[in-house]
């Protein structure tokens, strides 16, 4: 049987979730390799980056999770839609939730960090920032993209 | 160590077991017909939805729409119980009603008894047994004094995350993980929440 086409919206929709993956995957091995050389700067580093990964196993698990909820929505299945929503939504409380911390700290120790840290990291630190802005901008334009084709995707949906 | 992290993972996975099947023998005394399958798909999906909502937390942005110089952030926890309770019956209830299992009231005895008395019979015991063996794991007190290093650094500079890093043990951080499952499947979080509410306005 042929395919009905999927709606423009949720094609862009798709297309946003593999690039929020592809940042996400990006803002993981940014952490990792900061981190390594952090640790090694350190001299209390005695576990290594083994735990660095454990601690972040999250991000990574959110990002290999945005590829195949894309990869399942491209395939017209309707627990993909729903796993997306939950997905999607729990970023944008946690990015609801990160604004006040951002405002406190992170931006007003943004100039020091910058002055202090090596300028290669200074120059990933200020690209992974910008991504993650760029990353929330995509999170909320895939998340009301799905909400507002869910009846055409339903319908075609298996 | 490894045999703590295990063996919580194993105590973890029991009383969650045991929740699902005390929740499974409550409907089956309003449902006797019903087969096994037909009674635990409902239940299993009672769990996904909780899990989905622990996962989103949405009720924990009031603690961020309310600035805490208006309202004190303890003040809210009330509000945050409320309706995050009002909010898993309500899919507990829908859940019920989708597979005709339960109508409204006994929705309401069975999700309460669950919640008010068997959850935290099994979260308590479950939390006790783990620190029984824990204390009896000589490695557990540097596993202790490595926490409250963490706590302590934590604290000292809050919100400069990677500096603690190398801090954490790959065990504190996989006991961490279970813990937080816990949280979500056993309703502990909750429940810990409310017991430091509680001693907060009583002292």
């Amino acid at each position: 049987m042929e395919q009905t086409i999927l709606p423009k919206k949720i094609k862009i929709a798709i297309f946003f979730m593999l690039a929020i993956g592809a940042l996400t995957l990006h803002q993981f091995v940014f952490i990792i390799n900061i981190t390594k050389i952090r640790l090694s700067q350190i001299a209390y580093s005695q576990y290594g980056i083994f735990s660095v990964i454990l601690k972040n196993l999250e991000i990574l698990l959110v990002a290999i999770l945005f590829i195949v909820f894309a990869y399942f929505l491209k395939k017209r299945k309707k627990w993909a839609w729903i796993a997306a929503m939950v997905i999607l939504l729990k970023e944008t409380v946690a990015g609801i939730k990160a604004v006040p911390l951002l405002f406190s700290v992170q931006l007003p120790h943004l100039g020091y960090l910058m002055e202090h840290l090596p300028p290669l990291i200074s120059i990933f630190l200020l690209i992974t920032m910008i991504a993650s802005l760029f990353s929330y901008i995509l999170i909320l334009v895939a998340l009301i993209l799905l909400i507002s084709e869910r009846k055409k995707y339903w319908q075609i949906a298996s | 160590m490894i045999y703590l992290i295990i063996f919580t993972f194993i105590t973890f996975i029991l009383a969650f077991v045991l929740k699902l099947l005390i929740t499974y023998f409550f409907i089956k005394l309003f449902n006797k017909e019903k087969s096994f399958w037909l009674i635990f798909k409902p239940i299993l999906l009672y769990e996904l939805g909780v899990f989905c909502f622990f996962i989103i937390n949405p009720v924990s942005l009031i603690y961020f729409l309310v600035p805490w110089y208006i309202i004190p952030h303890v003040f809210l926890f009330p509000v945050y119980f409320i309706i995050s309770i009002i909010i898993l019956f309500l899919i507990f209830k829908f859940i019920m009603k989708k597979f005709s299992l339960l109508d409204f009231k006994k929705a309401l005895l069975v999700f309460f008894i669950m919640f008010i008395i068997i959850t935290p019979i099994i979260s308590f015991s479950k939390s006790m047994v783990d620190h029984e063996v824990a204390k009896r794991i000589p490695a557990s007190e540097e596993l202790f004094e490595e926490l409250l290093e963490l706590r302590y650094f934590q604290e000292s500079y809050y919100g400069l995350d990677s500096g603690h890093y190398g801090l954490m043990s790959p065990d504190i951080i996989i006991l961490k993980k279970i813990d937080r499952l816990s949280e979500i499947f056993l309703g502990s979080k909750l429940l810990l929440d409310l017991y430091s509410f509680l001693i907060t306005i009583t002292i």
